[in-house]
């Protein structure tokens, strides 16, 4: 009981920081965003246990293409940060990650592609 | 009465903890008008446990009949146990900064988007317009975000084990009785 109230006591200070910081410095959407930050330790143990899974049956997940102009985007955010905060500027690498595993995706599905039109034309 | 408190502070530890690092300071912060330095104080809570912990465990130490000296009184090793505990408080606090830097990072990242979003979706003169700029600024904005929180709670997950364990040595072994 005691462990279950020290628990909710840390739990609590996450609600109530991410709570706060969301409310005070977000726009819009705040209390959907609250709801989702909160459910925030869920998710990551979801996505740990569906991530084991993956790795265990060697599923991996799809890539979605990369939006057009994201790696700009990133760059004038990165700027902005610089502006706002100072600091060296920061090497800007989501957007091409993104990019780089989403043609490492095509690439294994391509030689998928490859092998059964191999095995097509052998048996054709 | 004053012995009554001082025993449930010190069976209740992590809770008083908790409740005192958070909103206290917020509301301290927040009396001041000082709207950065909220950001601040609520980003820097983990790392406030974690030194108010390492400074208990520090302060019991000295004295020689304290609550650690009493928990391992019947080990032949005392001195290392405690070694061990203010060194395992030191690697704890080392990687409550790492994953603090992480999370300044992305906060500092999800400010300058959310910025974006109202400054930067007009393209300058001579400059090019950012394809789907509104999309683009809110993937990373949440991006940001997400990655801010998990850092955030990540420091809070590495935390809590350590100071349940040093609120059950204390309370344990604490000088304050109900009884007296």
């Amino acid at each position: 009981m005691k462990l279950v109230g020290e628990f909710l006591a840390i739990y609590g200070v996450y609600m109530f920081g991410s709570a706060v910081l969301i409310c005070r410095y977000t726009r819009v959407d705040r209390i959907p965003t609250v709801i989702v930050a909160w459910l925030m330790p869920a998710l990551v143990l979801e996505a740990l246990i569906e991530g084991t899974f993956l790795l265990l049956f060697k599923k991996y997940p799809r890539v979605r293409p990369c939006p057009v102009g994201l790696a700009e985007a990133e760059v004038v955010v990165e700027q902005r940060r610089q502006k706002m905060f100072g600091g060296e500027s920061l090497p800007t690498t989501f957007a091409s990650e993104w990019a780089r595993l989403y043609g490492v995706t095509l690439e294994k599905e391509a030689k998928k592609v490859q092998k059964v039109a191999r095995w097509v034309l052998a048996t054709a | 009465m004053i012995e009554w408190l001082a025993g449930l502070l010190q069976r209740n530890l992590v809770v008083c903890l908790a409740f005192v690092v958070i909103p206290m300071k917020w509301l301290i912060v927040r009396v001041c008008r000082d709207k950065e330095a909220e950001a601040v104080a609520i980003l820097s809570a983990p790392e406030d446990l974690c030194y108010v912990v390492l400074g208990l465990v520090m302060g019991d130490v000295i004295n020689g009949s304290g609550a650690f000296h009493r928990e391992f009184g019947k080990s032949p090793y005392i001195s290392m146990e405690i070694f061990l505990t203010v060194s395992l408080g030191l690697a704890i606090a080392l990687g409550i900064h790492v994953l603090a830097q992480f999370a300044d990072k992305h906060w500092k990242g999800w400010r300058a988007a959310e910025r974006s979003l109202a400054t930067d979706m007009k393209p300058k003169p001579g400059e090019v317009a950012i394809p789907n700029a509104e999309d683009n600024f809110r993937t990373l904005q949440y991006r940001h975000m997400f990655l801010f929180l998990l850092g955030y709670g990540l420091q809070l997950v590495l935390i809590f084990p350590w100071i349940h364990w040093i609120a059950n040595v204390i309370g344990r072994n604490g000088r304050v009785s109900f009884t007296s």
